[in-house]
C-alpha cells in the first residue's frame, strides 16, 4: 500500500518538473504560435551553463541557479530579436525549422564543448536527503522541486493577470496586429516571452541535472515531454500546462513500477488517447481556428 | 522532352557506377540515394502536402524491419522483398491515418514523433522482431555477395529516380494543383470541391511507402537490424535538414540538399560534430535569409541571368 | 493637422490607394465613402501604419509620419477604431479599455468618460470582451480608441452588422465625441447618414480620390455616380 503511496507521490513531483518543461514551450506556443523544437536544448543548456560555471567558481547552489536562471534569460531575449523575430510571418514553417536547426548546432556545440558524458549537477546531501511521515519516506529534493513549481505557477499567474506587462501579453497573444495601435512593439513582447521561457526551461534543466543525470542528447527526450504536456494538458491557460504535467508525471511513475521496461510508452500512449477522446486537452480551452 | 533525354542520359550513366566505382564509393552513393528517396517521400508530405512529420525515422525503419520479417517468415528474396516493405509501411500509415489526420501543424509533427516512439518501444519488446538485440537478415544466404553491393546500388538507384519522377508527374498534374490548393488556403480549397482529406491519406500512403522501401534497402546491406539503428532520429533530422537546404516543397530540393549535405560530411569528416553544427547553421542561415533553399537561390539568379539578356 | 500628398498603399504586390491627397483641420469630422474593395479600409490601415504606403507628404501637426512605425504612430495620436471590433477576446472589457490608454497621452477621455459615454461598459468591466453583443463590442473598440486621446481619430465601419437601434446608439454617441479639436474620419455605409454627420466627405473608387467635398448641400446624384464608377 504503501508503496502505491509513495509512487503517486513521486509521480505528482515527477510531473511538476515536467509541467516546467511544458510552460516555456506553452507561452511561446500561446503568444507567438511558433513551435520552439530548441526548447529541449534551453533545458539542457541550462544544465550545461550550470556545470561549466559551478566548475569555474564555487558558488552557493542557490545563487548558481539565479545566475544562470538571469543568463539564460538574456540569451532567450537575444535569440529572439536576433534570429526568430525575423522569419515571423504568414509562414508557420519558417520558426519552426529556424528553431529545428538551432536545436542541432546547440546539441553539438554542447557535445564539443562538454564531450557527449552523463554529467549531474552536485548539491552535496541535499539530493538524497528525506523526509519520514510515518511509514512514508519522501524526497526533499522533489519536494522543493514541487514548492517551487507551484509557487513559479502562481507568480506567472498573478504576472499575467494582474500587471500592466501581463496585459500586454496576454493582449499580444489574442491579436499581435492590433496592439501595435496601442503603442505595443510586439517583437519586444516575442522577445521577452522568449526570454521568460528560456529562463523557466534553465531552471527546469537545473533542477533535472540536481535529480537525475544529463547528456548533450538528452535535450530530444524533454523537447518530446515539454510537447507532450502542451497536448495533453491543452493550450489557453498557464494551468492547463501543470494539469498536463502532473498526469504525465503521474502515468510515468504508476508505470515505472507495474512496467519498469516500458519507458515512457505509457505516456505516449496518454498523448494518443486524449488526442482521441479530447483533443483541446485535459483543461484546454476549445478552439474555433 | 529536352529535360527527359537529359534525365536518362544521367540515369543510365549513374546505372553504370558499379562496374567503375569501388566498394566505398558504392556505399556512399547507395547511403545519398537512400537519403534523396527519403527526402522526396517527407518533402512530398511536408513541402507539398503541408503536412510536417517528425516520424518519417519510424515509417523508414519499419520498412527495414517488414524487409527482414518477410525474408524470413514468406522465404521472398530480399530484393524482391523491397515493395513489399514499402507496402507494409503504407499499411501502417493507413492504420496510424485515423488518428493522426485529426491533427495539424505542429500537432500533426508531434503526433507523428509519438507515433514513431510508440513503434520504436514495441519492436524492441517484440520477440517476433528480436527484441531490443534485433534480427538478422534471414535470407542473406540466397543473395550473391559478389553482386550485392551492385544490386543494393541499382535498387536505391532506382527508388531514388522513381520517387523523383513520380513526385514530379504526382505534382505537375491536377492532383499537385489540388494538395498545393490545401495546403495554402484549406477552406477556398473545400469550396471548390478538393475533398481534403482523401487527399492527404493518398500522399501520406505514398510517402510511407517510399520512406518504407527506403528503409528496406538502407538495412538490406547491413545484413543486421537493431531497434536502435532502425528508428535513429538521426534519419529524420538529416531529411529535415537536406529538405530545408535544398528547397522544402520543391522538385530539386531533396537532390541539391543531399548533395549539399554529403559535401558538407565529407570535408568535415575529421569530426562528425563539426558537420552537425554546420548543419544546423546552414539551416538558420537558409531560414532567414534565403526560405527557398538552394533550388530558390538558382531560381532567382536563373532570373536574373534572364533579365540581364533581355535588358 | 493632417496633411497627406499623393498617398499610395501597397498590400504585397497589389497596389491598394493611388496618389490620395487630404487635409484635415482639428476638429473637421470627414466621411470616407466608396464600395466594397474601393480602398477606404486601406486608407485607414495606411494612416495608422498597418499596411504599408508611400507618399509626398504625410504629416500630423507637422510631425512626419511616413518614418514611424505603428506603435510610434499611436504616441503620435493616431488611434484606429478597426474593421471587425477585433477585441482582445482574453481580456476583460476594463482590461480592453486600460490598453487602449497605455500610452498616456493627456486629453478628456479615461476610464469614467468613456463608461459615461457607453455606461453599459461600467456594468461589464469585469466580463470578458469576448462574451459582449456585437453592438456592446463595438462601443469596447471605440471606447478602446478614445482612451489614447488621439488628435485623429480613424473609425472603420462601427455599425456593419449591427441591429438598427444599435447604429442609433453608436451614431449618437459619435456626434457626442467631436469637437475638443478631434478629428475623425469615419467609414459609413449609409451615405445620407454619413453626409448627416460629417464635415467633409471623400469618396474612392478603386483606390482613387473620386469626389471630395463639403458634407452640407452635397450632390447626392453625383456621388452616387462617383461611388459607383459612372462618368457623368
Amino acid at each position: 500500500m504503501n508503496v502505491w503511496i509513495e509512487t503517486l507521490m513521486n509521480g505528482l513531483m515527477l510531473g511538476g518538473l515536467y509541467a516546467l518543461f511544458g510552460l516555456g514551450l506553452s507561452l511561446i506556443f500561446g503568444v507567438m504560435r511558433i513551435a520552439n523544437i530548441a526548447h529541449g536544448e534551453l533545458v539542457i543548456g541550462g544544465a550545461f551553463m550550470a556545470f561549466s560555471i559551478a566548475g569555474a567558481v564555487p558558488l552557493p547552489p542557490i545563487m548558481l541557479v539565479a545566475l544562470v536562471t538571469a543568463l539564460m534569460f538574456a540569451l532567450g531575449w537575444a535569440v529572439q530579436s536576433a534570429l526568430v523575430n525575423r522569419v515571423l510571418g504568414s509562414d508557420p514553417l519558417r520558426p519552426l525549422l529556424l528553431t529545428f536547426g538551432l536545436s542541432v548546432l546547440t546539441q553539438n556545440l554542447l557535445v564539443e564543448l562538454f564531450g557527449a558524458d552523463s554529467r549531474s549537477l552536485d548539491i552535496g546531501s541535499f539530493k538524497t536527503a528525506a523526509l519520514t511521515l510515518g511509514t512514508l519516506s519522501v524526497g526533499l529534493l522533489p519536494l522543493v522541486t514541487f514548492g517551487l513549481t507551484l509557487l513559479l505557477f502562481a507568480l506567472l499567474h498573478w504576472g499575467l493577470h494582474h500587471s500592466a506587462v501581463g496585459r500586454v501579453v496576454r493582449a499580444t497573444a489574442d491579436d499581435p496586429e492590433i496592439v501595435a495601435l496601442m503603442g505595443v512593439n510586439r517583437k519586444q513582447v516575442f522577445a521577452g516571452v522568449m526570454a521568460l521561457s528560456a529562463a523557466l526551461a534553465a531552471l527546469a534543466g537545473m533542477l533535472l541535472a540536481m535529480r537525475s543525470t544529463v547528456t548533450p542528447f538528452s535535450g530530444a527526450e524533454r523537447l518530446l515531454i515539454a510537447f507532450e504536456v502542451v497536448v495533453i494538458g491543452g493550450l489557453g491557460s498557464i494551468w492547463a500546462s501543470l494539469a498536463g504535467g502532473l498526469a504525465l508525471g503521474l502515468v510515468h511513475a504508476v508505470s515505472f513500477r507495474a512496467d519498469p521496461a516500458s519507458g515512457l510508452l505509457y505516456g505516449h500512449i496518454l498523448l494518443l488517447a486524449i488526442l482521441l477522446i479530447r483533443p483541446e486537452g485535459l483543461a484546454g480551452k476549445r478552439r474555433t481556428r | 522532352m529536352r529535360h527527359l533525354i537529359l534525365w536518362a542520359i544521367a540515369g543510365a550513366a549513374l546505372a553504370l557506377m558499379p562496374f567503375v566505382a569501388g566498394r566505398g564509393l558504392l556505399v556512399l552513393g547507395v547511403e545519398m540515394l537512400v537519403l534523396i528517396a527519403l527526402a522526396q517521400a517527407w518533402n512530398l508530405l511536408a513541402g507539398y502536402g503541408g503536412l510536417l512529420s517528425l516520424g518519417h525515422h519510424a515509417l523508414f525503419g519499419v520498412g527495414g524491419y517488414a524487409l527482414y520479417a518477410i525474408s524470413r517468415d514468406l522465404g521472398l528474396n530480399p530484393y524482391t522483398a523491397i515493395p513489399f516493405a514499402g507496402l507494409s509501411a503504407a499499411a501502417l500509415a493507413l492504420v496510424l491515418a485515423p488518428i493522426l489526420f485529426r491533427l495539424r501543424d505542429v500537432y500533426f509533427a508531434v503526433g507523428m514523433w509519438v507515433a514513431a516512439e510508440i513503434l520504436r518501444i514495441a519492436v524492441s519488446r517484440s520477440d517476433w522482431l528480436g527484441g531490443a538485440s534485433g534480427l538478422p537478415l534471414a535470407g542473406a544466404r540466397s543473395i550473391s555477395r559478389d553482386w550485392m553491393g551492385s544490386f543494393t546500388f541499382w535498387s536505391a538507384l532506382a527508388l531514388a529516380l522513381g520517387m523523383t519522377a513520380f513526385v514530379g508527374w504526382l505534382m505537375a498534374g491536377r492532383f499537385g494543383l489540388r494538395l498545393r490548393a490545401l495546403r495554402d488556403d484549406e477552406v477556398a480549397a473545400r469550396s471548390i470541391g478538393v475533398g481534403p482529406q482523401r487527399i492527404r491519406l493518398i500522399v501520406f500512403l505514398i510517402s510511407a511507402a517510399g520512406a518504407g522501401m527506403a528503409g528496406a534497402i538502407s538495412f538490406l546491406s547491413a545484413l543486421f537490424i537493431t531497434p536502435m539503428a532502425a528508428f535513429d532520429m538521426t534519419w529524420m533530422v538529416t531529411t529535415v535538414f537536406v529538405c530545408i537546404i535544398g528547397g522544402i516543397g520543391r522538385l530539386s530540393g531533396p537532390i541539391l540538399g543531399t548533395a549539399l549535405y554529403f559535401t558538407l560530411r565529407e570535408t568535415l569528416s575529421f569530426s562528425p560534430g563539426a558537420t552537425l553544427m554546420a548543419v544546423g547553421a546552414a539551416a538558420i542561415a537558409v531560414m532567414l535569409f534565403a526560405p527557398g533553399g538552394l533550388a530558390g537561390l538558382i531560381d532567382r539568379l536563373a532570373q536574373l541571368i534572364r533579365q540581364e539578356k533581355t535588358a | 493637422m493632417l496633411d497627406i500628398e499623393g498617398m499610395n498603399a501597397f498590400h504585397g504586390d497589389f497596389q491598394a490607394l493611388f496618389g490620395i491627397d487630404l487635409h484635415l483641420e482639428p476638429g473637421e469630422t470627414l466621411a470616407l465613402i466608396g464600395a466594397n474593395g474601393a480602398g477606404k479600409t486601406s486608407f485607414l490601415r495606411a494612416l495608422c501604419g498597418l499596411t504599408r504606403a508611400q507618399a509626398g507628404r504625410f504629416a500630423l501637426n507637422g510631425q512626419a509620419m511616413l518614418p514611424l512605425e505603428a506603435p510610434a504612430r499611436a504616441r503620435a495620436g493616431i488611434a484606429l477604431c478597426p474593421e471587425g471590433r477585433r477585441m482582445f477576446s482574453s481580456l476583460s472589457v476594463a482590461e480592453n479599455l486600460m490598453l487602449g490608454g497605455r500610452i498616456g497621452r493627456q486629453g478628456p477621455w479615461n476610464m469614467d468618460s468613456v463608461c459615461s459615454l457607453f455606461p453599459i461598459l461600467r456594468e461589464f468591466a469585469q466580463r470578458p470582451a469576448a462574451l459582449l453583443s456585437g453592438g456592446q463590442q463595438q462601443m469596447v473598440a471605440i471606447g478602446r480608441a478614445l482612451m489614447a486621446n488621439p488628435a485623429l481619430l480613424l473609425l472603420d465601419e462601427v455599425s456593419l452588422g449591427l441591429a438598427p437601434v444599435v447604429v442609433d446608439e453608436l451614431h449618437d454617441a459619435l456626434v457626442r465625441i467631436r469637437g475638443e479639436g478631434m478629428a475623425i474620419i469615419f467609414v459609413e455605409q449609409d451615405i445620407a447618414r454619413a453626409l448627416r454627420q460629417a464635415d467633409r466627405f471623400l469618396c474612392l473608387l478603386e483606390g482613387r480620390a473620386q469626389l471630395a467635398g463639403p458634407a452640407r448641400g452635397a450632390d447626392l446624384a453625383a456621388i452616387g455616380r462617383a461611388y459607383f464608377g459612372e462618368t457623368a
